[in-house]
């Protein structure tokens, strides 16, 4: 797939700071990129250079082919960046809102008036046409922003922190509309600090600490690369210590680890587990509490995996979960970055 | 307003900003109240030492509240339009919207000059709303219709420069506050400053009588009359006691000698010696030369890339690409 955005040796310095080193980012067309990082790592100056806003102090960086630094028209026309901050206008309407930024990037009065209409409803802000954009809730803002950068029908929109401050609701919703986007061809650069929510839309990532890219490109293969081996969870009523010996002596087990009680409560209804103290849970899930965890890290195929799984049961081991832990974001970044900050 | 929004998408929106609301009608009626107020003791007062028995009594009275009204609402606009004008960058860059502006398509010649004739717009308004207070001189006679027009260019060329001077502050500076302190100090700076310098350099140039053979040429006295109408004030002041001679050439014949107060050039009675400009003509190209420098910095200074170019380097990057 070929790449719409393309840096090479980007570096930013303010003074003594380095707030970009040697940058080094490729993001395919038609890709949701998620820019993940902590604060001061680098993102934002990043998404800036790359909107023609700020010139690095060294490196280069490319859109569809165009240098930033020498020719910011192309790229303005080329992208929507929708900042982490959502600024509004007193004393203005949702339409012309949209109508002003619209004529800014010379978009033709004619196509305006129907787009507009398009626009609104397609962050399902239709009934909010004449509202003031002071009025709105944040969601609405943050969905307006965002018709904001499409006003101009770019290829790349580039989002920085779009769901911070939003509710569940307004998370989901913003989401959905993200992937509809992408449907309709446009490659998204997104950043956020909420991991789960970037795994469950992006197809690529990039992880950067204290200016530098550690890490880049499909999810799924940076999955496979940073696992050396799969961990399977399995779950056992009794007899937690025998299932033990027994698996360490399984061929292609490299550790097990025995984990108490009350970590062995099912990943799938976490609400319960959080919702109630440790007394209720007792009561609540009572056949659950009896489970006891283990965790095995292993290296073999899946017929090795099947012979465990019967060498437990044939052992009379009663266990009541055996499955392949999924590793997601949160487990990339932590296993990447080291709490380096500028 | 649908071609001016195509022409200029950033003065439709400031019109649209400035005019919603209550606070322009509650700035043009204040504006009018303060304007109305000495127009009214004005005329009180010179109605009362007047002897109407005169027969230019009533010229008298049309002077004095023609003088007055256009003094009044110069100071008036010389408050309002450059405070206006300081806070249309910065409230962009308080809003948070400054960056989203820049970015887009819009050159930036063409922000600066929609967020100026947008606080040109309403000063026009005010200007306006003057004019039938000018319109009751007329009623007593002795002002003529190039005086008021006079007036009239002299508040607009004046707001234009003063604007300008409100822009750039607001493109420098990151808060309103600020910007409209270090403008209104700016104006203050120039109406203030200039005459004192001009005082003080009149009286080291002309202490002696009679005053050095230089300063009776031709280039010192366009050099000086150029001085003298850099100041609204001074050159409109100027201007209006040149016209009330009967002078209303843009260029009248001066002779060349001594200036005699340093602030006025003899009339050649048809035979002087030096063409002068009109004041009032040599504060409407002054201004408006300054009032271009400003604009031309603001738009200099608004660019979103100020820093150097980039210088593209060759060496290993630390990116693991996957």
């Amino acid at each position: 797939m070929a790449s719409i955005v393309e840096t090479r040796e980007l570096t930013k310095r303010y003074s003594s700071v380095t707030a970009l080193d040697h940058l080094n980012l490729a993001i395919p067309e038609g890709a949701i990129y998620g820019f993940i990082g902590p604060n001061g790592a680098g993102k934002t100056t990043t998404m800036r250079i790359l909107t023609a806003l700020l010139k690095p102090t060294y490196g280069e960086a490319w859109i569809a082919g165009h240098e930033v630094t020498r020719d910011p028209k192309a790229i303005r026309k080329l992208v929507g960046w929708m900042p982490d901050n959502f600024g509004v206008y007193d004393n203005m309407k949702a339409w012309e809102y949209l109508d002003f930024f619209a004529a800014s990037y010379g978009v033709p009065e004619a196509r305006r008036k129907q787009q507009l209409d398009e626009l609104l409803a397609l962050v399902d802000l239709a009934n909010k046409r004449d509202e003031y954009v002071m009025g709105l809730s944040r969601g609405m803002k943050q969905r307006l922003s965002l018709a904001r950068t499409m006003a101009h029908d770019p290829q790349l929109l580039i989002l920085d922190e779009p769901a911070s401050g939003l509710d569940p609701r307004a998370r989901i919703e913003l989401r959905e509309l993200l992937k509809e986007l992408r449907a309709l061809g446009k490659t998204i650069m997104i950043s956020s600090h909420i991991l789960t929510e970037l795994a469950e839309m992006c197809t690529h990532i990039g992880i950067i600490e204290a200016g530098r890219l550690l890490v880049t490109g499909e999810v799924s293969q940076i999955l496979a690369s940073l696992q050396p081996h799969r961990t399977i969870e399995v779950q056992v009523l009794a007899d937690a210590e025998r299932a033990v010996e027994l698996l360490r002596a399984v061929p292609g087990v490299r550790d097990v680890r025995l984990q108490d009680a009350l970590q062995a409560l099912p990943q799938e209804n976490p609400l319960v587990a959080e919702d109630v103290d440790s007394t209720s849970r007792l009561s609540v899930l009572p056949n659950v509490l009896e489970r006891v965890a283990i965790s095995v890290d292993f290296v073999g195929d899946d017929r090795d995996l099947s012979a465990m799984l019967q060498q437990l049961t044939a052992a009379g081991v009663p266990v009541v979960h055996f499955a392949g832990q999924v590793s997601d974001l949160e487990d990339i970044f932590m296993q990447v970055t080291r709490g380096v900050t500028q | 307003m649908s071609w001016l929004s195509n022409a200029n998408p950033v003065l439709v929106k400031e019109l649209r900003g400035r005019m919603r609301g209550a606070r322009a009608f509650v700035i043009l009626t204040v504006f009018l109240l303060v304007l109305a107020v000495p127009t009214t003791l004005l005329y009180l007062t010179v109605a009362s030492t007047v002897r109407f028995d005169q027969f230019n009594a009533g010229q008298t009275i049309g002077k004095t509240l023609f003088l007055g009204i256009v003094t009044v609402a110069l100071i008036q606009v010389l408050i309002v339009v450059p405070g206006q004008a300081a806070s249309a960058l910065t409230s962009e860059k308080e809003r948070e919207t400054y960056d989203l502006l820049i970015s887009t398509l819009l050159p930036p010649w063409k922000i600066i000059i929609g967020k100026l004739l947008a606080a040109l717009a309403y000063a026009l308004l005010l200007i306006v709303a003057v004019i039938p207070f000018m319109a009751l001189s007329f009623f007593f006679g002795g002002v003529t219709v190039l005086e008021v027009v006079l007036a009239l260019l002299g508040l607009i060329v004046t707001v234009v420069l003063f604007g300008s001077s409100g822009i750039l502050w607001s493109v420098i500076m990151r808060r309103s506050l600020a910007a409209t302190i270090v403008t209104q100090a700016t104006s203050v700076a120039l109406l203030l400053g200039v005459p004192f310098l001009i005082f003080v350099a009149g009286v080291l140039i002309f202490r002696d009588f009679p005053p050095p053979t230089w300063t009776q040429s031709a280039p010192f006295m366009y050099l000086w009359m150029a001085v003298l109408s850099i100041h609204p004030f001074i050159a409109l002041g100027l201007s209006e006691a040149y016209l009330s001679e009967g002078e209303t050439r843009l260029f009248f014949p001066a002779q060349e000698g001594p200036v005699t107060p340093f602030f006025w050039f003899g009339q050649g009675n048809g035979g002087g010696d030096v063409l002068i400009p009109h004041p009032w003509l040599l504060y409407t190209i002054e201004a408006s030369i300054l009032a271009a420098i400003l604009i031309m910095l603001s738009i200099r200074f608004l660019r979103p890339v100020n820093e150097g170019p980039g210088r593209p380097r060759r060496g290993r990057g630390a990116t693991k690409r996957v």
